[in-house]
Parts: C-alpha cells; sequence; structure tokens
C-alpha cells in the first residue's frame, strides 16, 4: 500500500533511537567528558594532594592546618573576615534596599544602578584605589579629613583588618542588597494592609510583618557574601600584605610561589577553603530556603509605596554615601589618577594627561600582552563555555537521561569553589602527564572554563525552558532530524539567551585574578596580572590607565547583558550574583 | 472486557502496548485498530494517557511493550522504533508550535524545504494548502501577527502539506474561545473527508469527541475503556467511568434482587426497577449501581408498558434557561431530572417519574470514587511527570 | 544502558584525543655552545629568540636588551618576578617537564645553588669569567654573578631632609615612619638576615618595633616614600634610591657606615634549553662590557672588576660590605623565615 512504500524508500527503522542517537551521543558523551577533566579531576587531584599522594598517604598536611600558626592565624583571619564582611553586608544592603524597593525616596534607580556597578567593579580595583584614598599618611580622604578638621592622627587606616573587612565588604554587600530588594518586592500589600487594618503602625508592620517575611532572604545575602569574601584574593593581597594580616587564600599563594613549592600543604589549606564555603552554602541553601516564605516572582504581587515625607531626604544622603564609597570614589580615584601627569600632587588642568592610557594600550611591554592574552582567553573560554554549557542545559531540560542530576550537580560546583582552589586543583592535575599543559595559555584557558561554566549553564538552562519543546517537536514530525531541529528552531530562538551567556563568562573571565596569579608564567600574562605586578612595582599611573580600561570594558558588557536580559528578558535569573 | 468494533481494513494496529514514566504506568494494555480515512478521537481526562498514546504514535516516546504497526509496517517496538521524521505523519500541538521567526510561509514550507522539494513545486503546494486553510494572502505575516485561530490554522497547513498518511491532533482547539471552536471543528471534519485522510484526535472534550469522530476511544489511567460509535458509547457505556464522563448521569446505589434474560431486577431505595446489564456487571451478585441520564427520565401521569414507574416529591428546583433542573427524593435516592420551561413545578409537589428499562443500566460497584483515584495516580508519579507537558493528558 | 555506554566511551575518547595532544613535554638538546667559541650566529638567528626569567627591574632589563635585538634581530622576551617568583617558576616548570627558559638570573645566589643542585643549570666557560672574582662565580662555569645589590637607607627629604638618618639604628627612634619591603614568599629575606648575623638580632627586633609598613617589592618603598606615607625605608636595593633620586623626587639615601648588606644576583643557562646558541650568545652579551655598562646605567653595581660603579655611588672597596654565607642560607632558610615571621608577623612563605 501507498504509507508501507513511502516508509520503505531506503530508510530502515533506526536501532534505539532513545536520547542517544549517533549525534546525541557524540555531544552527550563529550560533554560529560570535557566536564569531568575541567572539573572533577582537577578536584581529584587536589584531595589526592592534600593526603600526601604522590609520597607516602599521609594525614600530615591536614593536620598542619592547625598546627602551624601561620596557617591557623590565616584561618582565624579568614572567618574574621567572613563574618565581618557578613555583618557589614547587612548593615548596607538591607536599609538600601528598603530604601530602593520600597520607599519613595528620589533617585531609586541610580542607586540601584550604583550598586549593580560597585559589584562588577573587579574587589582588587577596588583595593587598589583604596589605598590611594586611605592610606594612614597620604591617602586622600585622609589628608582632607586632617586639614579640614585639624587633625594630627589620621582618621582612617585601610591597612588593618577593618580595612580588609571594609574594602571587601564594599563589594559584597550587593548580595545582600539584590535577595533583600527582590523579597521586599514580593511581599503582596494586602499582608500589610491587614495588619495595618487590625491597628498596626507603620514600624509595627515593618517590625512584624516585613521583618520576618523577608529574614531569610537577608541571611541568605549575608551568607552568600561572607562565602564571596573568603575567596577574594585580590583585596586579602593588596591589602593584607602590608598589614600583614594573612588569609588562607595569600596563605595558599604563599606555599606554592616559594620555593620548593609546598604542593600538599597549599592542597590541605585549599580544602579548609573549599569546607568553609560549603558549610556557608549548605546552610544558605538547606536551612534557609526552606524556611523561605515568600514566592519569588510570584505572580500578581502588588506592593505598597511608604511615603516617608522628610525622612527620605535622610535616607538619600545614606544610601548616597553608600554608593558614593562603594562605587563612585574608587572608580573616580582611578580614573583622576589614570590621568594625571603626577598622581601626587592636586587635581589640575595642567596636570591632565593621556599618556599613561597610551602607554597602557601600546608600549608597555607586559600591559599590552596582558590585554591581548585578556581578550583571547575571555573569546575562547566564553565559546567554549557556552558550547559545554549549552549542551549540559540541552540534557537537563529536554533528555530524561539516568544520571542527568550528576552532570547537573558537577556542572554547577565550580560556582562554589573560590579561585584560588580551583587553581590549585588545575596546577596538580595539569602540570603533570597526561595533559601537561603548565606554563602554556591552556592552562589558564582550563581554569576559566571550569570557573565559569555555570554560569553558561544556568544562563542556557533558562533560555532553553522558555523554549516550549513543542517547537523542535513539530519540526522533527515535519521531516527534520534532530540536528536540523537543533540549528533550525532552537539555535534562532535561543540566540539571545546564548549571547547573554556567553557575555556572562566572558566578563568574570576577562577580570579574573585570583586563578590566574597561580598559573600564570612568562609571555600568558592576563590584564589581572598586569594591574597586579606593575602595581608590585610601583607603576601606577599604568595601573591606574589599566584599571580604567577594564573597568570600561565590563561595565560595556554589562550593560548589554542587560539591555539583552531586560524586562522580561530571557537571562533575568540566570544573573543572581555570583563570582 | 472492552467494546471492540472491527474495521474492515486495519491500518494502525496498536497491540499489547505498554508505557511507563519511571514507576508511574501512563499506558497498559493498549490494543487497537485504526482504520485508514477514520476519525478517531482518543478521549479522557487529564492524565489519562490520552497524549502520551499520541505521541508514542508520533515516535517521540518509545514503548516498554508491545508494537505499532502502519499498514503493516513496524514502526515502534521496544528495540527499535522509527523516529518522528520518519514516520509521514503529521502532528498539530495543542500550542500550535507555530515558529515565531519564520514567516508563516517560511513555517508552511519547511516540511517541504526538508524533503527538498524544487522551488516552484513548493510555492504551488504552500499556496494550495493555504487556500484550503483559509489563509491566502497571509504568507509574509509573522506568528505574532496573527490570532490564536489563524495560528492555528497555520500549523493545520504545516502538517497537511507534506501530505502525511496521518495527522495527530493534541487538543488543537482547546485555546481557542467557544464560537472559532465550533467552527473550526466543522472545518476540521469537513477536511478530513475531503482530503481522505486518517485523523487521531485527542480531546477530553466529550461533546467535541462525539461531534467529530467516527469511533471514540475512552481512555482513563492508562487503560482503554470503550471504544466504539458515539452513539453507542453514550447509550451503552461500558462501565461507570465511561458513563460518567460522555454526560451527566443519576448514580443509585441498588441491590440486585434478581436478574433473566439481560434484564436485572433492582431495588433503589424502596422501590424497585427493571434495568438493563452492562456487558461489565454480568455476574455481579448483591450491590450494584444503576445509571440514568436525566434526559431520559420524563415526568409524567400514565405509563407506556416497558417502563419503570417512580413516585417521588421534588426536593429542589433550578432554573437553568431552555430547561429546569429537578432533584426528585424517591425514597432512599435524589435523582436530577430535567423538565422543560412551560411545566414549572414546585418544590414539594409529588410526581410521577417514568424511564424507559433500557435507560437503565446496572453496573458493578466500582466502590471508591473514581474521580479521587484518578488524581492521586497523578500526584503519585511526582512533579517530575507534571513538569512535562506533554505526558500529562 | 549497555548500548548507550558505547557511545558515551566513543564521546570520552573523542574527547580525551585532542587534549593528549597538548602534552608534549619540552626536552632540550643537552648540545649547544660551552664556550663563546662554539656559537653558532646563524644557528642563534635561526632559534630567533631567548626567553629570559628575571628580577632585575624591568627598566634595565629593556634597556639591556634593546640593542642586542637590534643588532642580531633576536627576540628577547622575558618574565620578570622577584627573585623566589623566578625561582619557584623554574622549579615547578622543571617538575612538569615543561622547562621553557633559556637564561635566568636571580638576585638570591641561594636560589641558583639550589637550581645547579638540581641539575638544571649548564656549564659555559663565558668570555667574561676572567672579569670576575673568583668567589663570584661557579668553579664549575654553571652560573656566574652579574650583578651586586647593596641594601641603603633611604628617606624623604621633606621629612627628615633636616637631620637625616646615617645609621641603621637612627631608625629604631622613627616610630610608625618606617617602611620596607618582603614579598609574601620570601624576597627581602635574605638582606634582614644579614643584617642580623652581623650586627644582631636585637637591630632587627629593634626595627621591627617601629612597626614599619610592609610593601611586596623595593618599588614600591620609593613609591610610599614619594607619596609621603612614611619618611624612611629600611633595606632598600641600591639602584631604586639612585634612580629616585635623580628623577628629582624628594628622596635621598645613605649607605650606613655600620655596614651594608651586599647582595649576589647571579646568572646561569639552562641544559634543557631548545635554543642554546641565542641563548649563549645573548649570555655574553649580558655578561658582557656593553651589557654591563647598561646595568651600570641603571644604577646597578656589575660584579666584574673592570666597570666603574654608577654614578655618584661610592665604590665598593668604600664600603663595609655585609656578606651572606649562601650555602649556609639555603640550608637554613626556612628556619631563618620562621624567625622573621615571629618577629614582623605576616606571611613569609615559609
Amino acid at each position: 500500500m501507498a504509507y508501507a512504500a513511502q516508509i520503505a524508500e531506503g530508510r530502515p527503522a533506526r536501532r534505539f533511537w532513545r536520547p542517544a542517537s549517533g549525534a546525541q551521543g557524540l555531544v552527550l558523551g563529550s560533554a560529560i567528558a570535557l566536564l569531568l577533566l575541567l572539573v572533577a579531576y582537577p578536584l581529584l587531584w587536589l584531595v589526592l594532594a592534600a593526603l600526601g599522594i604522590p609520597g607516602a598517604l599521609t594525614f600530615a598536611y591536614l593536620a598542619q592546618v592547625v598546627t602551624r600558626t601561620q596557617n591557623y592565624e590565616a584561618l582565624v583571619n579568614t572567618l574574621q573576615l567572613a563574618c565581618g564582611t557578613g555583618l557589614l553586608s547587612i548593615a548596607l544592603g538591607v536599609p538600601l534596599a528598603w530604601a530602593t524597593a520600597r520607599c519613595n525616596m528620589p533617585l531609586r534607580r541610580v542607586v540601584h544602578a550604583l550598586v549593580a556597578l560597585s559589584y562588577i567593579t573587579p574587589p582588587y580595583l577596588t583595593a587598589l584605589a583604596y589605598i590611594i584614598l586611605m592610606g594612614p599618611d597620604a591617602g586622600h580622604f585622609n589628608r582632607l579629613l586632617r586639614w579640614l578638621l585639624g587633625l594630627d592622627f589620621a582618621p582612617f587606616n585601610i591597612f588593618s583588618m577593618g580595612g580588609v573587612i571594609f574594602v571587601i565588604g564594599i563589594h559584597v554587600f550587593a548580595f545582600t542588597y539584590f535577595l533583600t530588594y527582590t523579597a521586599l518586592q514580593s511581599v503582596d500589600a494586602s499582608l500589610e494592609e491587614s495588619a495595618q487594618v487590625l491597628g498596626a503602625s507603620r514600624w509595627a508592620v515593618i517590625r512584624r510583618i516585613n521583618l520576618p517575611l523577608v529574614a531569610p532572604a537577608i541571611t541568605g545575602g549575608a551568607l552568600l557574601a561572607a562565602v564571596d569574601s573568603l575567596a577574594l584574593f585580590g583585596p586579602q593581597a593588596i591589602i593584607g600584605t602590608p598589614a600583614r594580616i594573612v588569609f588562607l587564600p595569600t596563605r595558599v599563594y604563599a606555599t606554592i610561589g616559594g620555593y620548593p613549592p609546598r604542593w600538599s600543604e597549599s592542597a590541605a589549606l585549599s580544602l579548609v577553603l573549599v569546607l568553609l564555603t560549603v558549610i556557608g552554602l549548605a546552610i544558605q541553601r538547606g536551612y534557609l530556603e526552606r524556611r523561605s516564605y515568600i514566592t519569588i516572582g510570584g505572580r500578581g504581587v502588588r506592593t505598597q509605596r511608604i511615603e516617608l515625607g522628610g525622612w527620605r531626604w535622610l535616607l538619600l544622603a545614606f544610601c548616597g554615601g553608600v554608593v558614593f564609597f562603594s562605587a563612585i570614589a574608587p572608580i573616580g580615584v582611578l580614573v583622576l589618577t589614570a590621568v594625571s601627569k603626577n598622581w601626587i600632587d592636586p587635581p589640575a588642568l595642567a596636570n591632565l594627561t593621556l599618556a599613561h592610557f597610551y602607554s597602557a594600550l601600546f608600549t608597555d611591554q607586559i600591559a599590552v600582552r596582558g590585554i591581548f592574552n585578556s581578550f583571547r582567553l575571555a573569546t575562547a573560554a566564553a565559546l567554549i563555555a557556552l558550547l559545554l554549557g549549552a549542551g549540559i542545559a540541552y540534557v537537563d531540560v529536554r533528555m530524561e537521561l539516568r544520571g542527568r542530576r550528576l552532570l547537573d550537580y558537577l556542572a554547577i560546583l565550580p560556582l562554589g569553589l573560590p579561585g584560588t582552589v580551583m587553581a590549585v586543583g588545575i596546577l596538580l592535575a595539569f602540570i603533570r602527564p597526561p595533559f601537561s599543559i603548565y606554563g602554556t595559555l591552556w592552562i589558564l584557558l582550563v581554569a576559566y572554563v571550569a570557573r565559569f561554566i555555570p554560569l553558561a549553564t544556568r544562563s542556557a538552562n533558562a533560555t532553553f525552558r522558555q523554549i516550549d519543546p513543542s517547537l523542535e517537536e513539530a519540526a522533527r514530525i515535519t521531516g527534520a532530524s534532530w540536528l536540523t531541529s537543533i540549528r533550525r528552531i532552537l539555535v534562532p530562538l535561543a540566540r539571545p539567551g546564548l549571547l547573554v551567556a556567553f557575555l556572562l563568562v566572558f566578563i568574570p573571565s576577562f577580570g579574573e585574578l585570583s586563578a590566574t596569579i597561580l598559573l600564570y608564567t612568562g609571555g600568558t600574562e592576563t590584564i589581572a596580572v598586569a594591574i597586579y605586578r606593575l602595581n608590585d612595582l610601583g607603576q601606577l599611573e599604568v595601573v591606574s590607565a589599566l584599571a580604567v580600561f577594564t573597568i570600561g570594558v565590563i561595565l560595556a558588557l554589562s550593560m548589554m547583558v542587560s539591555l539583552l536580559s531586560g524586562p522580561g528578558g530571557v537571562a533575568a535569573d540566570a544573573q543572581a550574583p555570583v563570582r | 472486557m472492552m467494546v471492540r468494533t472491527e474495521p474492515a481494513m486495519t491500518f494502525i494496529e496498536i497491540r499489547d502496548l505498554d508505557k511507563s514514566f519511571g514507576s508511574f504506568p501512563a499506558l497498559k494494555d493498549i490494543n487497537l485498530d485504526i482504520a485508514e480515512k477514520e476519525f478517531v478521537t482518543f478521549l479522557g481526562p487529564s492524565g489519562c494517557g490520552k497524549t502520551t498514546m499520541l505521541r508514542t504514535l508520533a515516535g517521540f516516546l518509545a514503548p516498554d511493550r508491545g508494537t505499532i504497526h502502519v499498514d503493516g509496517r513496524l514502526l515502534s517496538s521496544p528495540a527499535a522504533i522509527v523516529p518522528p521524521q520518519q514516520r509521514r505523519m503529521g502532528m498539530v500541538f495543542q500550542n500550535y508550535a507555530v515558529w515565531p521567526h519564520m514567516t508563516v510561509l517560511e513555517n508552511v514550507a519547511f516540511g517541504l524545504r526538508i524533503a527538498k522539494v524544487d522551488r516552484r513545486q513548493v510555492r504551488d503546494r504552500v499556496a494550495r494548502v493555504l487556500e484550503a486553510v483559509g489563509l491566502t494572502g497571509l504568507e509574509q505575516r509573522h506568528p505574532g501577527q496573527l490570532s490564536g485561530g489563524q495560528q492555528q490554522r497555520v500549523a493545520l497547513a504545516r502538517s497537511l502539506v507534506v501530505e502525511p498518511a496521518i495527522l495527530l491532533l493534541d487538543e488543537p482547539l482547546s485555546n481557542l474561545d467557544a464560537k472559532l471552536r465550533e467552527r473550526m471543528r466543522a472545518e476540521l471534519k469537513n477536511l478530513q473527508r475531503r482530503m481522505g485522510l486518517t485523523f487521531i484526535y485527542v480531546t477530553h472534550d466529550q461533546a467535541e469527541a462525539m461531534a467529530l469522530s467516527d469511533r471514540i476511544v475512552v481512555f482513563d489511567r492508562g487503560e482503554v475503556q470503550q471504544i466504539g460509535e458515539p452513539r453507542e458509547i453514550y447509550e451503552h457505556p461500558a462501565n461507570l467511568f465511561v458513563a460518567d464522563f460522555m454526560g451527566l448521569i443519576n448514580r443509585l446505589p441498588a441491590v440486585l434482587v434478581e436478574q433473566a434474560d439481560g434484564i436485572a431486577r433492582v431495588r433503589v431505595g424502596s422501590q424497585e426497577l427493571s434495568a438493563a446489564i452492562a456487558p461489565q456487571a454480568t455476574g455481579a451478585a448483591g450491590a450494584a449501581t444503576v445509571v440514568i441520564r436525566p434526559e431520559a427520565i420524563r415526568l409524567a401521569h400514565g405509563g407506556v408498558a416497558g417502563e419503570n414507574r417512580l413516585a417521588g416529591t421534588i426536593v429542589d428546583v433550578t432554573f437553568l434557561g431552555n430547561i429546569i433542573d429537578y432533584q426528585v427524593d424517591v425514597g432512599g435516592a435524589v435523582l436530577r431530572v430535567q423538565g422543560d420551561r412551560q411545566t414549572a413545578l414546585e418544590p414539594g409537589a409529588c410526581v410521577a417519574l417514568a424511564v424507559a428499562v433500557g435507560e437503565c443500566i446496572v453496573m458493578r460497584d466500582e466502590g471508591a470514587d473514581h474521580a479521587q483515584t484518578s488524581i492521586d495516580a497523578e500526584t503519585a508519579a511526582g512533579p517530575s511527570i507534571a513538569l512535562r507537558r506533554a505526558e500529562t493528558s | 544502558m549497555p548500548r548507550f555506554s558505547r557511545r558515551r566511551v566513543l564521546g570520552c575518547l573523542a574527547a580525551a584525543a585532542p587534549a593528549s595532544l597538548i602534552s608534549h613535554p619540552a626536552f632540550g638538546q643537552a648540545d649547544g655552545p660551552s664556550s663563546p667559541a662554539e656559537i653558532d650566529l646563524a644557528k642563534a638567528k635561526a632559534e630567533g629568540k631567548v626567553l629570559l626569567y628575571t628580577s632585575l627591574d624591568i627598566k634595565i632589563v629593556d634597556a639591556v636588551i634593546k640593542p642586542f635585538k637590534d643588532m642580531h634581530g633576536i627576540d628577547v622576551q622575558y618574565y620578570r618576578g622577584g627573585s623566589n617568583d623566578v625561582t619557584s617558576k623554574v622549579l615547578a616548570e622543571a617538575d612538569a617537564g615543561r622547562l621553557q627558559v633559556d637564561m635566568v638570573d636571580a638576585s638570591d645566589l641561594a636560589a641558583i645553588l639550589l637550581m645547579k643542585e638540581r641539575g638544571l643549570l649548564k656549564p659555559f666557560k663565558s668570555q667574561s669569567l676572567p672579569a670576575v672574582a673568583a668567589n663570584l662565580r661557579d668553579p664549575d662555569t654553571m652560573w656566574t654573578a652579574d650583578r651586586l645589590t647593596q641594601a641603603v637607607i633611604q628617606y624623604n627629604t621633606k621629612e627628615f631632609g633636616a637631620k637625616p638618618p646615617a645609621n641603621w639604628k637612627d631608625l629604631t627612634a622613627m616610630n610608625g615612619r618606617t617602611v620596607f619591603f618582603s614579598s609574601p614568599n620570601g624576597d627581602g629575606a635574605p638582606r634582614i638576615y644579614t643584617l642580623a648575623k652581623h650586627l644582631g638580632w636585637d637591630l632587627v627586633k629593634g626595627l621591627a618595633a617601629t612597626k614599619p609598613l610592609r610593601v611586596q617589592t623595593p618599588q614600591l618603598i620609593t613609591q610610599v616614600l614619594e607619596r609621603g606615607e612614611r619618611g624612611a625605608g629600611f633595606l632598600q636595593n641600591d639602584n631604586i634610591a639612585w634612580r629616585s633620586k635623580l628623577e628629582g623626587k624628594p628622596t635621598d639615601y645613605v649607605f650606613p657606615a655600620e655596614g651594608v648588606p651586599t647582595e649576589i644576583g647571579a646568572c646561569g643557562l639552562l641544559k634543557s634549553s631548545t635554543r642554546p646558541h641565542a641563548a649563549a650568545l645573548f649570555y655574553e652579551w649580558w655578561m658582557g662590557k656593553e651589557g654591563q655598562d647598561l646595568l651600570v646605567a641603571g644604577g646597578k653595581y656589575s660584579s666584574r672588576t673592570d666597570i666603574a660603579p654608577p654614578t655618584g655611588m661610592t665604590p665598593l672597596t668604600k664600603l663595609k660590605l655585609l656578606t651572606l654565607d649562601y650555602a649556609e642560607f639555603k640550608r637554613d632558610r626556612l628556619k631563618v623565615l620562621d624567625q622573621l615571621t615571629a618577629i614582623y608577623g605576616g606571611e613569609w612563605g615559609n
């Protein structure tokens, strides 16, 4: 009959078309293999090295973490730092979130944008800026205050534990801010109105209704801030070292950077760092999320805006102060230093020059190499992460594979790991056969892909979820093969989201420091390394020019992301602050 | 157990088909024969397995057990299946799945372009099918610029232009408003007759199923409950579920007194009735259920031979516009009876009811509430199933 | 799922294949010139480039490289870090079997000795050997001292110009106004140890008691002093203090009469180098008169006896130089770092 004849046209029934036809199987297999190589293999080596391998199996190195004073002090300092920044993030983030989310304070959007700016500015650049601003004797702020108030001592000493907490705190408070902001916006007005009807004053409503409802978000944000602060090698080294305060990441850096490199000790320290991170994240996920009483993004939430009257100017002053210190001042002083002939002299028109930019972009060997390498690496890393991430996301969203959960966890795992830890693992894994790529650009590429693949996976995942599978199925049943339906239907529709995924990996790769500083060598410097090294050599002018350039690139690309994932955009929920 | 009518030439043959998602059995032991050019509807509530059956036919799912043959050719079995793109079937999705980044023309021409049909033929065939569905002139529009009904016709055109032998339709009208739905219903039926295609249609709307189908397959909890022509299923439901699903019923708990020659004598409360016996109820003794459709009960004085007579008191009256709904207490049970607008009776009035013996059907007591059981089954399968739109239907 | 795993294995293999292509250990040849006479210019030009790891100030390195590049057309790329950075990179690459560097120069002789001990260096009878004192070069010709760095006191003239410090002891009175350098991986430790060995640990502790600001490199000492953040730095590199004054910055420096710790910087060729001729050519340039003159022009004291000290600097013979037993330091390094950690706090890489 006619039908049978059509089917019989040289196309035999394919063997076992389950979600593993030829092309699918290859994609799946490669994704799994690559993920294992980039994430699981280094972590395995980290654990092995901490236990003494290669060499005799021993727990001595792990014990050394608490028995050696330098290590123990580093651990204590790191915990102090985490607590301090967590608390500071609440003190800064909650009032600001309340002000922008719920009050009629003017310039709300500006404050909101500036908080975002404080987050995307690489923290090591903020640290550099604050040395210029708050160096105990010559720092601009100190000089200003001494002159204004006639003091004979310096009110601010950035080279102290307080200084480190401050500089890191004004970077990570964005976590608490954004989480609290979203939570506050999800509290429906009816919850407050019903309390008001029963006689509660405005303050009572805030105290008894709003705060308890958003408390999980606040604590969650503070925990994320604390966990993130553990990992920020840049500010810890730039400000902590002159202050002679040692933290776990700087200790790891020193044990590897000294000679002979002490692999096992640094691996043991890294594991401790991982442990702290995991504990923090576990509390945040398990305990707090279960107690969350609000659905974020619940539809039809109507919020009341609180009329503050005269108080709103005071609130604006506070918010303005916070964003001034966290975003405007550091970027401002870097720009000022970059365009000043002599940065010690006060700013004047005669003192302006673009020579530093010229030398940073064209003449200084290390700077130029750094810029070139950063662009190259960030582009390559973003492309690979995009392909890998899209593959993993596709498996998660479209295929019902056993072991899919494991793939998910493996892909999300690097999100919680400090860059220093990943770098040590990658160093241990790839300094030896069969993949000895130490000393090349490849090892940096591996580090960036491994660190930032979760960003691409989450974004691709969110994007694919928004595309109904029936669109691809309609193509299949109309005659298109699996590959064709991906190519002609899924990819064109997912393009904006995939572009966002690309940028979400490019941006952090471009300015990455904590892993790069351990993995680079002559010829493979990146912008961040160039800044760090040139700063060591006292070349503050070129450093500021590079810093301004970096911030400019990051800002431009972040705005692109924001445009692409605007209201109703595809990547909106994949952009939760992450390091 | 099932009523089966064997068609003349079996085109689609489904044998002993099972499909489970994890531990949740979506389809159990399905056996179906569908003839060429038939309009068959898979009917049932959500979660009954009708969409799973459709998608297995399409080749998106592989059966765990059993086979699907079309025109004698094996298309699906646990070991090997022919992929969807090679099955020469068309499919219209519930949400139309019209590609938003392509124009109407590109959407419809897609299948032809994949098959590498030459350009002039593509143009001609697309033009013809667009005319058939009434979309001429809209070729350059994007789906975002079209109404729901127009998008649905694009989906239809897209499936038809490649001249499939079988068209699968997954609740295509459920997203349209009532008036449009009725119109599209007629057009679909028309299209099917004219083009001589085999249509397999999935819906949860029994009125739609009865209006469109040559035969209906009623699904529930993964099993086929009954197959037959619409009238047959309505008037002679195989079991309580089918009876309840196809229209309004009165369910009366009854006690079987005696049965002879296919007629049973049952006691309902304090009164006695004669009733036909549903095939599935054969051999039941003791407790049973009697099913009577409200429209079959007459408010009457005087009687006709071959009718049951009941006496009752009106308990509640509801004016529904074209009819009046009465709740009548017949001593031990309350019957829902419908009368015309003119005969207006008051609560408390005594009435005599008459209903033909053939309209009363004795069925086996199904015990636990049926609706509750099917909800339980869905929850047991877990949220992962619920997320997959396609599988819960 | 046996059928599926076949595909998965294929996929894994497909992914692993290109990765294994990457790991080609860079093992060099053991041949190459062992004296200047054996340098083949044509081969050197064919090799095309030299990779140098150095801890010397990049301004000086650039100045030395430029004429060489212009003359021979051979590119010299360098990695510049503290001497500990340089050493750990070389050792790590040696461990990985991926040594790419051709020539190493570090201001910590103990590190060079370690490299010799690990068999990484190559004997080379440089033409410069007769001009260098016997105690400043390797008897096996594997390394040669190329420069001597003296640790001086540098001070801000605006703050202390009227009454400049003359001796290390003077600094112990400048509470809260001092600065010194040491990097987290231990650079800067040798000179403090030298001071301690010759002038006593009490002096070192006294300096620590002034709560000095600690910066990571000598260049940052100058920056801190120029800014006025602190007033006096101890154990600063002589060439950096010299250059800062030359450039008109408000700083000056003094060689304390008590004694001046001196550090020997040395260089050597790597045995595993894949560019032996170009490397040897550059080595000769670096140690030759022209190269060393450029070093001196940058403010460094040359190790060659036939070259004068930098303009305006006291000849070494007129200074009381305090030296370090490098073999001993190499042995006791970690213990010394522990002591310094106890006195100064912070990270010393131990």
